[in-house]
């Protein structure tokens, strides 16, 4: 007899184990400008690196392969267990509760993210980090 | 009235992508950078106004899916689910746990690659930015 506690920890667990294979990378293509340098000559400064624009790829991982089982406790309509007629009703809040528990549960991991693109140029490195352009 | 497999596909489709179509969600990605150098000109000197100066934006990218057809979740049924079988309360569980699988891969599925401007002046002299040498 599977009464409504051992199937509510089948759910727990079944959609538990679903919801952990949620894992995706979103790729973010950041176009930036890079990190603007100057020389001096003649007692004139003159742009080494000015307004030079450049694209640079991140990844970003959305996940929730931790979640915990009990996050689906209870979402079972209390209806279903053997012994009992299953109507209808009890079928489609099921379905209903399970589904938008999974879309509540992804969306609560969709967070903030940040992207740090400091990019230098990449004919003469070393220049960003001196006090003045060095040739 | 017996239940048959054909209403629990129906159920699975009208209601499962019911609430799949809530999927919407917004993500906030900060983009740090360097702004844009610009040179400034003092007592006929050319010197360096923005070099090295960093900031960030927040940029907003939408994830969702509020036009999933219902028909996404066709036969996502568990197969002990059969007219003329008896249902047990099992073969529900099993459904919910294909539907949660189904939910996941869906969404993933719309979390596409995206593309982000960060292209970055200063603040206080936007117009040096964009002349050919730094206006005061």
């Amino acid at each position: 007899m599977a009464t409504y506690a051992t199937l509510n920890s089948n759910l727990q667990t079944q959609c538990g184990r679903q919801l952990r294979t949620f894992d995706r990378y979103v790729g973010y293509t950041v176009r930036t400008y890079v990190r603007a340098t100057f020389f001096e000559s003649g007692n004139r400064y003159h742009p080494r690196v000015n307004s030079y624009t450049r694209y640079s790829y991140h990844t970003r991982r959305y996940e929730y392969v931790g979640a915990s089982y009990s996050l689906y406790n209870n979402y079972l309509d209390s209806g279903i267990y053997t012994g009992n007629i299953i109507y209808q009703q009890d079928v489609i809040d099921s379905i209903s509760r399970v589904v938008r528990r999974t879309v509540d549960l992804v969306e609560g991991r969709i967070g903030y993210q940040t992207i740090n693109a400091y990019y230098c140029h990449a004919s003469c490195h070393s220049s960003c980090h001196s006090s003045r352009g060095r040739r | 009235m017996v239940m048959s497999r054909a209403d629990v596909n129906s159920w699975v489709q009208a209601y499962g992508g019911a609430q799949l179509r809530s999927f919407d969600r917004t993500a906030t990605i900060r983009v740090n950078a360097y702004v844009r150098g610009t040179i400034g000109n003092y007592g006929n000197r050319y010197h360096p106004v923005w070099s090295s100066y960093t900031t960030g934006a927040n940029y907003y990218h939408r994830f969702e899916y509020v036009g999933a057809p219902n028909s996404v979740y066709n036969n996502y049924v568990d197969s002990g689910i059969n007219t003329g079988n008896i249902i047990y309360p099992q073969d529900i569980v099993d459904t919910l746990e294909d539907l949660t699988r189904r939910t996941v891969d869906l969404i993933e599925g719309r979390m596409s690659n995206r593309y982000i401007s960060a292209l970055y002046c200063h603040a206080s002299c936007h117009s040096s930015c964009h002349s050919s040498r730094g206006r005061r």
